[in-house]
Protein backbone atom coordinates (compact mmCIF):
# COMPACT_ATOMS: atom_id res chain seq x y z
CA UNK A 1 0.00 0.00 0.00
CA UNK A 2 1.37 3.38 -0.87
CA UNK A 3 1.78 6.14 1.64
CA UNK A 4 -0.60 8.67 0.18
CA UNK A 5 -3.15 6.29 -1.26
CA UNK A 6 -3.67 5.21 -4.83
CA UNK A 7 -6.25 7.82 -5.67
CA UNK A 8 -3.75 10.66 -5.77
CA UNK A 9 -0.91 8.79 -7.34
CA UNK A 10 -0.37 10.42 -10.69
CA UNK A 11 -1.00 13.99 -9.74
CA UNK A 12 1.66 16.65 -10.42
CA UNK A 13 1.72 18.10 -6.94
CA UNK A 14 3.43 15.05 -5.53
CA UNK A 15 6.57 15.95 -7.47
CA UNK A 16 6.63 19.50 -6.18
CA UNK A 17 6.14 18.31 -2.62
CA UNK A 18 9.01 15.89 -3.22
CA UNK A 19 11.34 18.65 -4.38
CA UNK A 20 10.43 20.76 -1.35
CA UNK A 21 10.89 17.77 0.91
CA UNK A 22 14.41 17.54 -0.48
CA UNK A 23 15.02 21.19 0.43
CA UNK A 24 13.46 20.55 3.84
CA UNK A 25 15.78 17.63 4.50
CA UNK A 26 18.72 19.75 3.43
CA UNK A 27 17.77 22.53 5.85
CA UNK A 28 17.18 19.98 8.59
CA UNK A 29 20.69 18.62 8.10
CA UNK A 30 22.07 22.16 8.37
CA UNK A 31 20.15 22.75 11.60
CA UNK A 32 21.29 19.46 13.07
CA UNK A 33 24.89 20.21 12.19
CA UNK A 34 24.90 23.70 13.71
CA UNK A 35 23.10 22.64 16.87
CA UNK A 36 25.36 19.63 17.40
CA UNK A 37 28.31 21.94 16.76
CA UNK A 38 26.98 24.18 19.53
CA UNK A 39 26.58 21.25 21.91
CA UNK A 40 30.14 20.12 21.19
CA UNK A 41 31.44 23.53 22.17
CA UNK A 42 29.56 23.36 25.47
CA UNK A 43 26.76 25.82 24.78
CA UNK A 44 23.18 24.71 24.42
CA UNK A 45 21.25 25.32 21.24
CA UNK A 46 18.50 27.21 23.02
CA UNK A 47 20.88 29.70 24.52
CA UNK A 48 21.20 32.66 22.20
CA UNK A 49 24.24 34.01 24.07
CA UNK A 50 25.96 30.72 23.25
CA UNK A 51 27.80 32.22 20.32
CA UNK A 52 29.75 34.59 22.50
CA UNK A 53 30.71 31.86 24.96
CA UNK A 54 31.81 29.70 22.06
CA UNK A 55 34.06 32.40 20.72
CA UNK A 56 35.60 32.89 24.17
CA UNK A 57 36.45 29.21 24.50
CA UNK A 58 39.24 28.95 21.98
CA UNK A 59 41.51 31.81 23.20
CA UNK A 60 41.65 30.32 26.73
CA UNK A 61 43.15 27.13 25.33
CA UNK A 62 45.55 29.18 23.23
CA UNK A 63 46.62 31.20 26.25
CA UNK A 64 47.27 28.08 28.33
CA UNK A 65 49.32 26.56 25.51
CA UNK A 66 51.34 29.72 25.05
CA UNK A 67 51.97 29.96 28.79
CA UNK A 68 53.51 26.49 28.69
CA UNK A 69 55.68 27.61 25.81
CA UNK A 70 56.79 30.71 27.71
CA UNK A 71 57.70 28.57 30.71
CA UNK A 72 59.82 26.26 28.57
CA UNK A 73 61.48 29.15 26.75
CA UNK A 74 62.32 30.85 30.04
CA UNK A 75 63.97 27.68 31.33
CA UNK A 76 65.87 27.32 28.07
CA UNK A 77 67.00 30.94 28.34
CA UNK A 78 68.37 30.43 31.85
CA UNK A 79 70.26 27.37 30.63
CA UNK A 80 71.78 29.34 27.77
CA UNK A 81 72.70 32.23 30.05
CA UNK A 82 74.50 29.85 32.37
CA UNK A 83 76.38 28.16 29.54
CA UNK A 84 77.46 31.51 28.14
CA UNK A 85 79.14 32.41 31.40
CA UNK A 86 81.45 29.46 31.84
CA UNK A 87 84.52 29.85 34.00
CA UNK A 88 85.56 33.02 35.81
CA UNK A 89 85.67 36.64 34.79
CA UNK A 90 83.29 39.46 33.95
CA UNK A 91 80.86 37.23 32.08
CA UNK A 92 80.32 35.05 35.13
CA UNK A 93 79.91 38.06 37.36
CA UNK A 94 77.34 39.50 35.01
CA UNK A 95 75.43 36.24 34.81
CA UNK A 96 75.46 35.80 38.58
CA UNK A 97 73.99 39.26 38.91
CA UNK A 98 71.42 38.47 36.24
CA UNK A 99 70.31 35.26 37.96
CA UNK A 100 70.04 37.10 41.28
CA UNK A 101 67.84 39.70 39.65
CA UNK A 102 65.64 37.05 38.07
CA UNK A 103 65.27 35.41 41.47
CA UNK A 104 64.22 38.73 42.96
CA UNK A 105 61.80 39.40 40.14
CA UNK A 106 60.19 35.96 40.37
CA UNK A 107 61.28 34.90 36.89
CA UNK A 108 63.05 31.73 38.02
CA UNK A 109 61.67 28.59 39.63
CA UNK A 110 62.79 28.31 43.24
CA UNK A 111 62.84 25.54 45.82
CA UNK A 112 63.45 25.31 49.54
CA UNK A 113 61.74 25.07 52.92
CA UNK A 114 58.43 26.70 53.53
CA UNK A 115 54.74 26.13 54.09
CA UNK A 116 51.72 25.27 52.01
CA UNK A 117 48.74 27.30 53.15
CA UNK A 118 45.43 25.94 51.90
CA UNK A 119 42.38 28.18 51.98
CA UNK A 120 38.99 26.87 50.96
CA UNK A 121 35.36 27.85 51.20
CA UNK A 122 33.53 26.42 54.21
CA UNK A 123 31.55 23.33 53.27
CA UNK A 124 29.12 23.64 56.15
CA UNK A 125 28.35 27.35 56.03
CA UNK A 126 27.07 29.38 58.95
CA UNK A 127 24.62 27.99 61.53
CA UNK A 128 21.01 28.44 60.50
CA UNK A 129 20.43 31.38 62.82
CA UNK A 130 23.39 33.29 61.37
CA UNK A 131 22.68 33.05 57.63
CA UNK A 132 23.50 36.74 57.21
CA UNK A 133 27.16 35.79 57.75
CA UNK A 134 27.20 33.42 54.77
CA UNK A 135 29.65 35.61 52.85
CA UNK A 136 32.21 35.31 55.67
CA UNK A 137 32.33 31.55 55.13
CA UNK A 138 33.79 31.94 51.65
CA UNK A 139 37.36 32.79 50.72
CA UNK A 140 37.46 36.19 49.04
CA UNK A 141 40.19 38.20 47.38
CA UNK A 142 40.64 40.17 50.59
CA UNK A 143 41.10 36.94 52.56
CA UNK A 144 43.96 35.92 50.28
CA UNK A 145 45.40 39.44 50.31
CA UNK A 146 45.43 39.42 54.09
CA UNK A 147 47.23 36.08 54.18
CA UNK A 148 49.81 37.27 51.61
CA UNK A 149 50.39 40.43 53.62
CA UNK A 150 51.07 38.43 56.81
CA UNK A 151 53.33 36.02 54.92
CA UNK A 152 55.39 38.84 53.41
CA UNK A 153 55.72 40.36 56.86
CA UNK A 154 57.02 37.00 58.09
CA UNK A 155 59.86 36.88 55.58
CA UNK A 156 58.33 35.00 52.66
CA UNK A 157 60.79 34.87 49.77
CA UNK A 158 58.63 33.39 47.04
CA UNK A 159 54.88 32.87 46.91
CA UNK A 160 52.62 31.17 44.39
CA UNK A 161 48.84 30.77 44.46
CA UNK A 162 47.60 27.71 42.58
CA UNK A 163 50.70 27.80 40.42
CA UNK A 164 50.68 31.56 39.79
CA UNK A 165 53.88 33.22 41.03
CA UNK A 166 53.34 36.47 42.87
CA UNK A 167 55.28 39.45 41.52
CA UNK A 168 55.46 43.05 42.56
CA UNK A 169 52.83 43.75 39.90
CA UNK A 170 50.47 40.91 40.84
CA UNK A 171 46.83 41.78 41.49
CA UNK A 172 44.55 39.50 43.53
CA UNK A 173 40.95 40.38 42.96
CA UNK A 174 37.47 38.87 42.75
CA UNK A 175 35.90 38.77 39.31
CA UNK A 176 32.43 37.31 39.58
CA UNK A 177 32.54 33.95 41.35
CA UNK A 178 36.29 33.48 40.86
CA UNK A 179 39.42 35.12 42.16
CA UNK A 180 41.99 36.23 39.63
CA UNK A 181 45.71 36.12 40.30
CA UNK A 182 47.89 37.58 37.53
CA UNK A 183 44.66 37.73 35.52
CA UNK A 184 44.23 33.94 35.74
CA UNK A 185 40.87 32.93 37.21
CA UNK A 186 40.86 30.33 39.98
CA UNK A 187 38.45 29.02 42.59
CA UNK A 188 38.58 27.49 46.06
CA UNK A 189 40.64 25.67 47.28
CA UNK A 190 43.60 28.02 47.04
CA UNK A 191 46.98 26.34 47.59
CA UNK A 192 49.45 29.04 48.56
CA UNK A 193 53.06 27.83 48.42
CA UNK A 194 55.46 30.00 50.39
CA UNK A 195 59.22 29.67 50.65
CA UNK A 196 60.78 30.97 53.84
CA UNK A 197 61.43 29.78 57.37
CA UNK A 198 58.48 27.41 58.07
CA UNK A 199 58.25 28.24 61.77
CA UNK A 200 58.29 32.00 61.22
CA UNK A 201 55.77 31.81 58.39
CA UNK A 202 53.39 29.61 60.38
CA UNK A 203 53.87 31.79 63.45
CA UNK A 204 52.98 34.91 61.46
CA UNK A 205 49.63 33.37 60.62
CA UNK A 206 48.74 31.67 63.90
CA UNK A 207 49.43 34.32 66.52
CA UNK A 208 46.47 35.11 68.82
CA UNK A 209 44.00 37.33 67.02
CA UNK A 210 45.78 36.65 63.76
CA UNK A 211 44.75 35.33 60.38
CA UNK A 212 44.17 31.67 61.28
CA UNK A 213 42.26 32.49 64.45
CA UNK A 214 40.07 34.87 62.48
CA UNK A 215 39.09 32.16 59.97
CA UNK A 216 38.79 29.51 62.70
CA UNK A 217 36.13 31.64 64.36
CA UNK A 218 33.96 30.82 61.34
CA UNK A 219 35.00 27.29 60.29
CA UNK A 220 38.35 25.58 61.16
CA UNK A 221 38.09 23.64 57.88
CA UNK A 222 38.70 26.81 55.88
CA UNK A 223 42.42 27.06 56.61
CA UNK A 224 45.17 24.45 56.69
CA UNK A 225 48.92 24.91 57.14
CA UNK A 226 51.43 22.29 56.07
CA UNK A 227 55.09 22.85 56.98
CA UNK A 228 57.68 21.66 54.45
CA UNK A 229 61.12 21.13 56.03
CA UNK A 230 62.75 18.81 53.48
CA UNK A 231 63.65 21.66 51.11
CA UNK A 232 61.48 20.15 48.42
CA UNK A 233 58.83 22.84 48.12
CA UNK A 234 58.89 24.19 44.55
CA UNK A 235 57.47 27.60 43.65
CA UNK A 236 57.15 28.02 39.86
CA UNK A 237 58.47 30.94 37.86
CA UNK A 238 56.21 33.66 36.56
CA UNK A 239 55.21 32.89 32.98
CA UNK A 240 53.18 35.93 31.98
CA UNK A 241 54.09 39.12 30.23
CA UNK A 242 56.98 41.14 31.68
CA UNK A 243 56.69 43.97 29.21
CA UNK A 244 57.01 47.51 30.51
CA UNK A 245 55.27 50.03 28.28
CA UNK A 246 55.56 53.22 30.32
CA UNK A 247 58.31 52.82 32.90
CA UNK A 248 61.81 53.49 31.61
CA UNK A 249 64.94 53.39 33.76
CA UNK A 250 66.29 56.87 34.43
CA UNK A 251 69.56 57.57 32.61
CA UNK A 252 72.36 55.76 34.40
CA UNK A 253 75.44 57.69 35.54
CA UNK A 254 77.70 55.75 33.21
CA UNK A 255 76.59 55.40 29.60
CA UNK A 256 78.60 52.21 29.16
CA UNK A 257 76.11 50.24 31.23
CA UNK A 258 73.88 48.40 28.81
CA UNK A 259 70.33 47.82 29.79
CA UNK A 260 69.11 44.27 29.53
CA UNK A 261 65.42 43.41 29.18
CA UNK A 262 65.44 41.65 32.54
CA UNK A 263 66.88 44.57 34.46
CA UNK A 264 63.92 46.65 33.30
CA UNK A 265 61.55 44.35 35.06
CA UNK A 266 63.34 44.28 38.37
CA UNK A 267 63.16 47.82 39.54
CA UNK A 268 61.98 46.82 42.97
CA UNK A 269 62.02 43.93 45.33
CA UNK A 270 59.41 41.30 44.53
CA UNK A 271 58.58 40.11 47.96
CA UNK B 1 4.68 3.90 -5.29
CA UNK B 2 4.84 7.63 -5.99
CA UNK B 3 3.29 8.23 -2.57
CA UNK B 4 6.64 7.56 -0.96
CA UNK B 5 8.41 10.16 -3.08
CA UNK B 6 8.23 13.00 -0.53
CA UNK B 7 9.75 10.77 2.12
CA UNK B 8 12.52 9.68 -0.26
CA UNK B 9 13.10 13.32 -1.17
CA UNK B 10 13.38 14.40 2.46
CA UNK B 11 15.74 11.56 3.29
CA UNK B 12 18.02 12.18 0.31
CA UNK B 13 18.05 15.92 1.07
CA UNK B 14 19.00 15.14 4.66
CA UNK B 15 21.82 12.85 3.57
CA UNK B 16 23.15 15.34 1.01
CA UNK B 17 23.02 18.09 3.64
CA UNK B 18 24.74 15.94 6.26
CA UNK B 19 27.52 15.06 3.82
CA UNK B 20 27.92 18.65 2.71
CA UNK B 21 27.82 20.31 6.14
CA UNK B 22 29.36 17.49 8.13
CA UNK B 23 32.07 15.98 5.96
CA UNK B 24 33.09 18.79 3.65
CA UNK B 25 32.35 21.68 6.06
CA UNK B 26 30.66 23.79 3.39
CA UNK B 27 30.23 26.64 4.07
CA UNK B 28 33.13 26.61 6.55
CA UNK B 29 31.67 29.29 8.81
CA UNK B 30 28.30 27.67 9.49
CA UNK B 31 28.38 28.87 13.07
CA UNK B 32 26.02 29.39 15.93
CA UNK B 33 24.86 32.76 14.64
CA UNK B 34 22.97 31.03 11.83
CA UNK B 35 21.41 28.35 14.03
CA UNK B 36 18.12 30.17 14.78
CA UNK B 37 17.66 31.16 11.12
CA UNK B 38 18.27 27.65 9.86
CA UNK B 39 15.90 26.20 12.43
CA UNK B 40 13.23 28.68 11.38
CA UNK B 41 13.76 27.88 7.71
CA UNK B 42 13.37 24.20 8.54
CA UNK B 43 10.14 24.89 10.38
CA UNK B 44 8.81 27.00 7.49
CA UNK B 45 9.71 24.20 5.07
CA UNK B 46 7.89 21.64 7.22
CA UNK B 47 4.85 23.90 7.35
CA UNK B 48 4.82 24.37 3.58
CA UNK B 49 5.24 20.67 2.82
CA UNK B 50 2.41 19.67 5.14
CA UNK B 51 0.27 22.48 3.73
CA UNK B 52 1.00 21.21 0.23
CA UNK B 53 0.05 17.65 1.10
CA UNK B 54 -3.13 18.86 2.72
CA UNK B 55 -4.19 21.01 -0.25
CA UNK B 56 -3.26 18.18 -2.61
CA UNK B 57 -5.53 15.84 -0.68
CA UNK B 58 -8.29 18.43 -0.71
CA UNK B 59 -7.80 18.78 -4.47
CA UNK B 60 -6.96 22.48 -4.53
CA UNK B 61 -3.22 22.36 -4.90
CA UNK B 62 -1.69 25.37 -6.71
CA UNK B 63 2.00 25.30 -7.45
CA UNK B 64 2.49 29.09 -7.37
CA UNK B 65 0.95 29.35 -3.91
CA UNK B 66 3.01 26.38 -2.77
CA UNK B 67 6.42 27.69 -3.91
CA UNK B 68 5.83 31.35 -3.06
CA UNK B 69 4.51 30.33 0.35
CA UNK B 70 7.69 28.41 1.09
CA UNK B 71 10.04 31.20 -0.05
CA UNK B 72 8.15 34.04 1.59
CA UNK B 73 7.48 32.23 4.87
CA UNK B 74 11.15 31.35 5.17
CA UNK B 75 12.31 34.87 4.39
CA UNK B 76 9.76 36.47 6.72
CA UNK B 77 10.66 34.14 9.57
CA UNK B 78 14.37 34.85 9.10
CA UNK B 79 13.67 38.58 8.88
CA UNK B 80 11.67 38.40 12.11
CA UNK B 81 14.49 36.59 13.87
CA UNK B 82 16.98 39.15 12.58
CA UNK B 83 14.82 42.08 13.66
CA UNK B 84 14.28 40.43 17.04
CA UNK B 85 18.04 40.11 17.50
CA UNK B 86 18.50 43.77 16.67
CA UNK B 87 15.83 45.14 19.02
CA UNK B 88 16.35 42.62 21.80
CA UNK B 89 12.91 40.97 21.63
CA UNK B 90 12.71 37.28 20.78
CA UNK B 91 10.49 37.93 17.76
CA UNK B 92 11.46 34.59 16.25
CA UNK B 93 9.19 33.04 18.88
CA UNK B 94 6.25 34.59 17.01
CA UNK B 95 7.29 32.76 13.85
CA UNK B 96 7.85 29.54 15.78
CA UNK B 97 4.41 29.71 17.37
CA UNK B 98 2.59 30.65 14.16
CA UNK B 99 4.34 28.07 11.98
CA UNK B 100 4.20 25.41 14.69
CA UNK B 101 0.45 25.76 15.17
CA UNK B 102 -0.05 25.57 11.39
CA UNK B 103 2.04 22.42 11.21
CA UNK B 104 -0.17 20.79 13.82
CA UNK B 105 -3.35 22.01 12.11
CA UNK B 106 -2.29 20.65 8.73
CA UNK B 107 -1.16 17.39 10.27
CA UNK B 108 -4.48 16.93 12.02
CA UNK B 109 -6.40 17.57 8.78
CA UNK B 110 -4.27 15.04 6.89
CA UNK B 111 -4.79 12.54 9.68
CA UNK B 112 -8.55 13.05 9.61
CA UNK B 113 -8.61 12.52 5.84
CA UNK B 114 -6.91 9.15 6.08
CA UNK B 115 -8.87 8.04 9.13
CA UNK B 116 -12.13 8.86 7.36
CA UNK B 117 -10.95 7.06 4.24
CA UNK B 118 -9.97 3.99 6.26
CA UNK B 119 -13.32 3.99 8.00
CA UNK B 120 -15.15 4.25 4.64
CA UNK B 121 -13.11 1.36 3.21
CA UNK B 122 -13.90 -0.80 6.21
CA UNK B 123 -17.61 -0.08 5.92
CA UNK B 124 -17.50 -0.88 2.21
CA UNK B 125 -15.75 -4.19 2.91
CA UNK B 126 -18.30 -5.06 5.57
CA UNK B 127 -21.08 -4.33 3.09
CA UNK B 128 -19.33 -6.47 0.48
CA UNK B 129 -18.95 -9.33 2.97
CA UNK B 130 -22.54 -8.91 4.01
CA UNK B 131 -23.72 -8.95 0.42
CA UNK B 132 -21.64 -12.04 -0.44
CA UNK B 133 -22.94 -13.94 2.60
CA UNK B 134 -26.47 -13.01 1.61
CA UNK B 135 -25.95 -14.70 -1.72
Amino acid sequence: MSFLGSGIRHQPWIWQVTVLCFVLGFLLAGSVQTVSGLKRSGTSGGNRIGGIAQQAGAPIETVLKQQKQIEELLKEKTKLENSLALGEGPQKALNDELQKMKLTAGLSEVTGNGIILTLQDSKTGPPSNRQFEAEDYNIHDVTIQRAINELNASGAEAISINGQRLLSRTAIRCVGPTAQVNGVPMTSPYHIKVIGDPETLAGGLTFPGGFVQWLNSYDPEMVKIEKIVKKDLVVPAYSGSTEFRYAKPTAPASQTVKKSPVSQTTDKDTQ
Amino acid sequence: MSGWLPVVGALSGFIVGMVMFGLFKLPPDLTSSYAPYLSLATLAGLDTVLGGVRSGIEGRFQDDIFVSGFVLNTLLAAALAFLGDKIGVDLFLAAVVALGSRVFLNLSLIRRYYLTKAALNRRKENENVASTTNL
